[in-house]
C-alpha cells in the first residue's frame, strides 16, 4: 500500500505539484520558479469572462463526442461479446483499425472528405448529379461528430472487456421473465455495465476536454474555441513570447477541479461494488444472446456506422498516401499513383533506431501502466485499505485532466530539478506516458475488478491458497481480457502520443510520434498517410493472430445461449 | 538592403559578462588579424571537443546536406541535428539554462523567437567579423547572433485553380470573385511583416488592419500552420494562400503539385539567425559552425539544394527573382519588440487566435 502510494506520488503528484509551482511562479516572461509566489496566473486565467465562455463550449464538446463515441463503442462492444452477429471477428478487427491513425490525420481526413469547395463526399454527391450539397464540418456539431467518430475505437478497446464478463444468468432470467433481447440489454445489461460506462465516460470527457486534434484543426477554422485550444495558444504564443506556463497551468488546474467533481460520481458507484458483480463463484459462463432474425439487420446497420467511422478516413489516408498531392478519385488519377511514400518511410536512415525507441518507450510504458493500474484497482476495490484506495483512486484518475502539452512540460522541468540522469532518454518519455495513460487504465480495470465477486477470494481463502495464489489462479485469468485490452490501449497511445513526446525527446530519443510531427511540419503529408497506413496495417496484423484475438476477447467457455 | 544591429533588451549581467568572457577564451588567444589562421585554430580546438550538437527547425534532409558539407570542410567532428520548433526551443533551452543542463551549442532561430533568448542571456556575444572575418553587415545584437537565410512568403496559388495574371495585387483579393477562395494562415506572420513603415517597404500597421479587415469580410478559410496551408493549397481546397513559404511551394511543385508562388509585391520575408548557446559544451565547435553558415561553403549547400535558404542581404534564389521581376521585399524587423507587437496586432485582427 506504501509503495503504491509512494510510486502515484511520484507519478501523478509530482507533476501536479510542479503545475502549482508554475501557476503561482510562471508567466510570459518567467519559467516556473523564477519570481515570487502570486496569483496572477489564477487571475488571468479564472478570472477572464472568455474563459467561462471557452469553458461552456467545451463541455458541449466533450459531452456529444463523448455521447456519440461511447454510443457507438457500446453497440459494437454488446454486439461483438454478447451476441450472435455474423462476422464478429472482422467487426473486431474493423472498429479498431482507425485507432492507428494519429488524431490530427483522422481530423485532416475528415476535412478532406467533408471541406465545401472540393471535399470527396461534397464532390462525389454533386457528380452524381444532385446539387452542391450543405454538408460541412465548420460547427460545433462538425467537431462533435468527428471528434466521437475517433473516440469509439478507443472507447470500444476499454469496455469491451465489462461486456464479455456479463453472467448470462441474469439475461436468461430476465428473458424467462417475459423481456426480449431489447428490453434485457435495457433493464438487465446496461445497469450492471453502468461503473464501467460511468468510468469510461468520464474518462472520455476529460479526454475530450483537453485533446487538440480536431478543435485544432475544424475548430480553428469554424472559429470556435475550446479550452485545449486556449491552452494550447497559452503555451505556443503566436508572437514568439515564452509560453506563458502560469495561465496554461491555472486553466490545467481548472480542468483538475471539474476531474475530482466527475470523480464523486465514480466513488458513489464504486461505493456499491457489489451491485455490480457478475463474476460469482457459483459459476461463471460467458454465452451469446441469440439475435434469430435479427442477425443480419445488425450486422448491416454496424457495416453502416463503420463506413464514417473507419471506412471513410481509411480510404482517404491510403488513397493520399498513394499520391504526392490529393485529386479526387478517379480512373484518370489512378496514373499518379506512387510508392513515393512508402519509400521515403521505409528508406529513411536511423529507422531502426527510431523504430527500436518506440517498442521500448511503449512497452515499458504499457508494462508499468497495467502494473500499477491493476494494483490500484485491487486496493480500491477489493483489499480494505480504508480511506486510503478512494484516494488512490482519485490520484490515478487525475492525470487524465492535464492536457498532454502541459504534463510534458511538467515533467520536463521536474526531472530537470531532480538529478536523476533520465532527462534527455526516452524514460523520461515512458514515465510521462505511464501517467498521462494511468487513467484510463485504472479507470478500466476498477470496473472489471467490480465484476468480481468477494466469494472468490474467500472460497479460495478457505481451500488454504494465499493472496498471491489466488490472484495469480483466479482472478488474473478472469482479468486477463481486462489487462490484455488495456495493455493494447495503452501500447497504441503511447506510440501515438505526440505532444508529450515532442516536449521530451532528445536526438537520442526520437521515437515514431516525433516521426510524425516532423512529417506534419515539414508538409510531407504523402509520407505521413503512409506512415498512419503502415501503423494501421501493424495494427490489423496483430489484431488478426489468432492468440492475440483469444487474449483480447475472452475465451468462449459455453456455447451459445 | 542593410541589416539592422541594434541590440534590445537588458544590458549584459556580470554572471553573463563572466559566461561569455570564459566562452571566448580560446579565440581570445588565438585572435590575430588573420581570419584564415584564426579559423585554422578554431578547427582544431573543435576536433579536440570531437562533437557538436545543432538545434535548428529546418528539414532534416537539408540539415543532412548541410552537415555533409561542413564535415568535408571540417573533419574530425561529429555534428548531430535536433529538429525543433523554435517557440519550443527557446522555453526548453530557458528551461535547461535554468538547471544548468545546456544541451544545445548552436542554434538556428527566426528574429521573431529572439526577444526571450536575448534577454535571459543565452547567447553568447562573438567577434565574428575581426576574428572570422565574417561579413559586418550579416553580424546582429552585438555579435549574439549572425545572419542566416531568409524565406519569403508571397501570394500562391493553385494553378488548377486560378492562374498568375488573375492577380496583379494583393487588393484583388479583397473582390468579391475570391469569397471563400483564399486561405489566410492563423497566425498572421507575412501580414505582421508588412506592419513594417512605409519607409522600409512595408504598408504601416493601419492599412494592414484594414486589409485584414476587408479580408475577413470576403470568409477566407483560415488555417494553422504553414504546411497545413500549402497542403491545403495543392490539394484544390483553396486558388490562393496567405502564410506559406516559396520554397515549400518549390518542393510542391518539384514534385508535381499545380502549385506556384506570384511575384505580388510586397513580398514580406522572415529571418534566421545563428547564435553559440552560452554555457554549452562545445564552444569552438559551436563557432566554427556558424561562422560556416555565414560564409560562402553553407551558401553553396543551400542553393545546390534549392530550399531558397542562403544569407541575409543578398536574399535567397527565389527572393532575388522576386526583386528582379519587379516585386518589393519587406524583411522581418531586426527590432524584436516591435515584431511582436505586429504579430499579437496580426492575430488579433484574424481572430483565429483568442
Amino acid at each position: 500500500m506504501w509503495l503504491l502510494g509512494a510510486l502515484l506520488a511520484w507519478l501523478v503528484a509530482a507533476p501536479i505539484g510542479m503545475l502549482v509551482l508554475a501557476a503561482l511562479t510562471a508567466d510570459a516572461t518567467h519559467m516556473p520558479a523564477s519570481r515570487a509566489p502570486g496569483l496572477g496566473a489564477f487571475a488571468r486565467a479564472w478570472l477572464d469572462p472568455a474563459t467561462w465562455g471557452v469553458m461552456g463550449t467545451s463541455l458541449q464538446f466533450a459531452a456529444g463526442s463523448c455521447a456519440l463515441g461511447l454510443a457507438i463503442a457500446a453497440l459494437f462492444a454488446w454486439a461483438i461479446e454478447r451476441t450472435d452477429v455474423p462476422g464478429r471477428r472482422l467487426l473486431f478487427i474493423a472498429i479498431l483499425a482507425p485507432m492507428a491513425i494519429p488524431g490530427m490525420i483522422y481530423a485532416t481526413a475528415w476535412t478532406q472528405l467533408l471541406n465545401s469547395s472540393n471535399g470527396l463526399l461534397n464532390v462525389a454527391v454533386t457528380r452524381i448529379g444532385f446539387p452542391q450539397p450543405r454538408i460541412g464540418l465548420l460547427s460545433l456539431g462538425g467537431m462533435i461528430l468527428v471528434q466521437g467518430l475517433a473516440l469509439a475505437s478507443h472507447a470500444y478497446l476499454l469496455i469491451a472487456a465489462a461486456f464479455a464478463a456479463i453472467d448470462p444468468s441474469w439475461e436468461e432470467q430476465s428473458r424467462i421473465a417475459g423481456r426480449g433481447a431489447a428490453g434485457s440489454l435495457w433493464r438487465i445489461t446496461l445497469p450492471l455495465l453502468r461503473p464501467a460506462l460511468l468510468a469510461a465516460a468520464i474518462y472520455f470527457f476529460l479526454v475530450c476536454i483537453e485533446t487538440f486534434d480536431v478543435p485544432g484543426m475544424i475548430g480553428l477554422s469554424a472559429h470556435i474555441e475550446v479550452l485545449s485550444t486556449r491552452i494550447y495558444w497559452a503555451t505556443h504564443p503566436e508572437s514568439g513570447q515564452l509560453p506563458d506556463y502560469g495561465v496554461a497551468s491555472a486553466l490545467a488546474l481548472l480542468l483538475l477541479l471539474i476531474a475530482l467533481g466527475l470523480m464523486r460520481l465514480h466513488r458513489g458507484e464504486a461505493g456499491r461494488a457489489r451491485r455490480f458483480v457478475t463474476i460469482t463463484a457459483r459459476g461463471y459462463r460467458p454465452r451469446r444472446v441469440r439475435l434469430g432474425r435479427w442477425r443480419w439487420p445488425l450486422l448491416g446497420l454496424l457495416c453502416a456506422i463503420l463506413v464514417p467511422v473507419a471506412v471513410l478516413p481509411l480510404f482517404m489516408l491510403v488513397w493520399r498516401s498513394l499520391l504526392r498531392f490529393y485529386v479526387f478519385p478517379s480512373t484518370a488519377a489512378l496514373n499518379r499513383l506512387t510508392w513515393f511514400g512508402y519509400r521515403s518511410v521505409l528508406g529513411e536512415p536511423g529507422s531502426l533506431h527510431m523504430l527500436a525507441n518506440t517498442a521500448l518507450v511503449a512497452g515499458s510504458a504499457a508494462v508499468a501502466t497495467v502494473g500499477l493500474a491493476a494494483a490500484i484497482a485491487f486496493v480500491s476495490v477489493r483489499a480494505r485499505s480504508g480511506v486510503a484506495g478512494p484516494w488512490l483512486r482519485r490520484g490515478a484518475l487525475l492525470p487524465q485532466a492535464i492536457p498532454s502539452v502541459v504534463l510534458g512540460f511538467a515533467v520536463m522541468m521536474l526531472y530537470l530539478m531532480l538529478p536523476i540522469g533520465i532527462y534527455g532518454t526516452i524514460w523520461i518519455i515512458a514515465l510521462a506516458l505511464t501517467t498521462k495513460y494511468l487513467a484510463g487504465s485504472a479507470a478500466s480495470l476498477i470496473a472489471a475488478q467490480m465484476q468480481i465477486a468477494p466469494e472468490l477470494w474467500e472460497a479460495s481463502a478457505l481451500s488454504g491458497a494465499g493472496a498471491w495464489r489466488t490472484w495469480r489462479l483466479i482472478v488474473a485469468p478472469l482479468l486477463a481480457p481486462a489487462f490484455a485490452n488495456v495493455a493494447l490501449w495503452v501500447l497504441i497511445h503511447a506510440i501515438r502520443e505526440l505532444a508529450i513526446a515532442i516536449m521530451l525527446y532528445s536526438p537520442a530519443s526520437s521515437v515514431v510520434a516525433t516521426q510524425v510531427w516532423a512529417l506534419w511540419e515539414g508538409g510531407q503529408m504523402t509520407e505521413l498517410c503512409a506512415l498512419g497506413v503502415l501503423a494501421t496495417a501493424l495494427l490489423v496484423c496483430l489484431l488478426s493472430l489468432p492468440a492475440l484475438v483469444r487474449l483480447v476477447r475472452p475465451a468462449r467457455r459455453g456455447s451459445a445461449a | 538592403m542593410t541589416m539592422p544591429n541594434a541590440v534590445p533588451g537588458p544590458t549584459t549581467s556580470r554572471r553573463a559578462l563572466l559566461g561569455g568572457l570564459a566562452a571566448t577564451a580560446l579565440p581570445a588567444r588565438l585572435a590575430h588579424a588573420d581570419p584564415a589562421a584564426n579559423i585554422a585554430a578554431l578547427h582544431r580546438a573543435a576536433q579536440a571537443e570531437g562533437k557538436l550538437v545543432y538545434w535548428s527547425p529546418e528539414e532534416v534532409p537539408i540539415a543532412r546536406a548541410m552537415i555533409a558539407r561542413f564535415t568535408a570542410t571540417y573533419p574530425g567532428i561529429e555534428v548531430t541535428q535536433f529538429r525543433i520548433e523554435p517557440a519550443s526551443a527557446a522555453h526548453r533551452m530557458l528551461a535547461e539554462h535554468r538547471a544548468g543542463q545546456v544541451n544545445v551549442d548552436v542554434f538556428n532561430m527566426p528574429l521573431l523567437f529572439m526577444q526571450p533568448i536575448l534577454e535571459q542571456q543565452l547567447v553568447v556575444p562573438v567577434d565574428w567579423v575581426g576574428l572570422y572575418g565574417a561579413d559586418p553587415e550579416l553580424v546582429m545584437y552585438d555579435g549574439r547572433a549572425i545572419c542566416g537565410w531568409d524565406l519569403e512568403m508571397p501570394l500562391c496559388i493553385n494553378t488548377d485553380l486560378t492562374s498568375r495574371e488573375a492577380i496583379t495585387a494583393w487588393e484583388d483579393l479583397l473582390a468579391p470573385a475570391w469569397r471563400g477562395r483564399v486561405l489566410l494562415e492563423a497566425r498572421g506572420l507575412p501580414l505582421a511583416i508588412l506592419m513594417r513603415e512605409p519607409r522600409d517597404g512595408g504598408w504601416g500597421e493601419a492599412r494592414v488592419l484594414d486589409y485584414i479587415a476587408r479580408l475577413k469580410a470576403n470568409d477566407p478559410v483560415v488555417l494553422l500552420g504553414g504546411s497545413p496551408a500549402a497542403e491545403a493549397l495543392a490539394s484544390g481546397r483553396v486558388a490562393v494562400a496567405i502564410g506559406t513559404y516559396s520554397s515549400k511551394i518549390d518542393l510542391y511543385r518539384r514534385a508535381g503539385g499545380p502549385v506556384d508562388w506570384l511575384t505580388v509585391g510586397p513580398i514580406p520575408s522572415i529571418v534566421y539567425v545563428m547564435c553559440v548557446s552560452s554555457g554549452c559544451a562545445h564552444p569552438n565547435a559551436a563557432r566554427l559552425w556558424a561562422q560556416w553558415t555565414a560564409g560562402p561553403g553553407a551558401k553553396d549547400v543551400f542553393e545546390t539544394a534549392n530550399f531558397g535558404l542562403v544569407h541575409g542581404r543578398a536574399l535567397s534564389p527565389n527572393g532575388q527573382k522576386m526583386r528582379a521581376a519587379g516585386a518589393r521585399i519587406v524583411l522581418e524587423d531586426s527590432d524584436v519588440a516591435a515584431n511582436q507587437r505586429r504579430l499579437s496586432l496580426a492575430a488579433a485582427a484574424i481572430g483565429a487566435l483568442k
